[in-house]
């Protein structure tokens, strides 16, 4: 997508790192409060620091994402008509996650649902 | 040699620095039978982990669905914990876990190989049986502790 793929290429290493650390980190953390009630559940995820972690893991995962979901449709649809519109879908479908996932975790908890 | 009623047309063959005219068959004939081709280990780790990826994308607007309904209420969540246990969740949790696990494990593999090791033959073939064999180990522990 950028003109050289450099910068995505860069992005999608550094988004798959950030990635597997939140993994790791929702895992201690889920491990840790095993089994899990909805209150730790809920304080969890009403902590603010653990919020914006989540919030940039969620964008980490959106962008990640689009840039392997585009080699995968630049790979496979050669038609270039067709090609724009299932990538112009898949990235409105990412960003609808990305909006989704932001509202669920500041608002909607923050707010109460 | 020319056969009767092929039709023939202009094409190119691009070099990178200049273009070749040749004339070309109309209908050239396509070998893509899957199941005559070879595919060394690095091939299946390779679209192992392309699968994976496409799989865990179609995964996550239910990831999200399940975020939203578990902070609801305590009940919501109690009931999508229950859920979650039944027999047939519990296998479709296992398949998406199993898909996550193989794609960050050859996702590692890649970055391994960005900084330069197993960069060689013999060790990306290596690396390739190490990421599936670690994957398999790592699904069935998953599996026992997911029945257990």
């Amino acid at each position: 997508m950028s003109k050289t793929g450099l910068k995505d290429w860069i992005i999608q290493r550094l988004t798959a790192m950030y990635l597997g650390l939140y993994i790791i980190l929702m895992a201690i953390c889920l491990l840790a409060h095993s089994p899990l009630h909805y209150i730790n559940w809920l304080s969890l995820f009403s902590n603010t620091a653990f919020q914006v972690v989540t919030l940039l893991a969620l964008v980490a995962l959106c962008w990640h994402a689009w840039i392997g979901i585009w080699t995968v449709i630049t790979d496979y649809i050669h038609a270039p008509v067709v090609r724009m519109i299932v990538q112009t879908l898949v990235f409105l479908v990412l960003l609808a996650y990305l909006f989704w996932g932001a509202i669920l975790i500041l608002w909607g908890i923050s707010f109460g649902l | 040699m020319t056969d009767e009623g092929v039709q023939y047309k202009a094409s190119f063959v691009d070099f990178g620095c200049q273009k070749e005219g040749v004339i070309v068959r109309q209908n050239r004939p396509v070998n893509l039978d899957l199941s005559k081709f070879h595919f060394p280990v690095t091939a299946i780790a390779s679209i192992l982990h392309r699968i994976s990826g496409v799989f865990l994308f179609l995964i996550i607007p239910f990831v999200l669905w399940g975020l939203q309904y578990s902070f609801e209420s305590p009940a919501h969540f109690k009931y999508l914990k229950a859920w979650l246990a039944s027999p047939l969740m519990l296998f479709i949790s296992w398949v998406v876990l199993a898909a996550l696990i193989y794609h960050i494990v050859a996702g590692v593999r890649h970055l391994l190989m960005d900084i330069g090791l197993g960069e060689t033959l013999s060790a990306g073939r290596q690396g390739a049986g190490w990421s599936i064999g670690i994957t398999i180990v790592a699904v069935v522990v998953l599996g026992i502790y997911l029945i257990v």
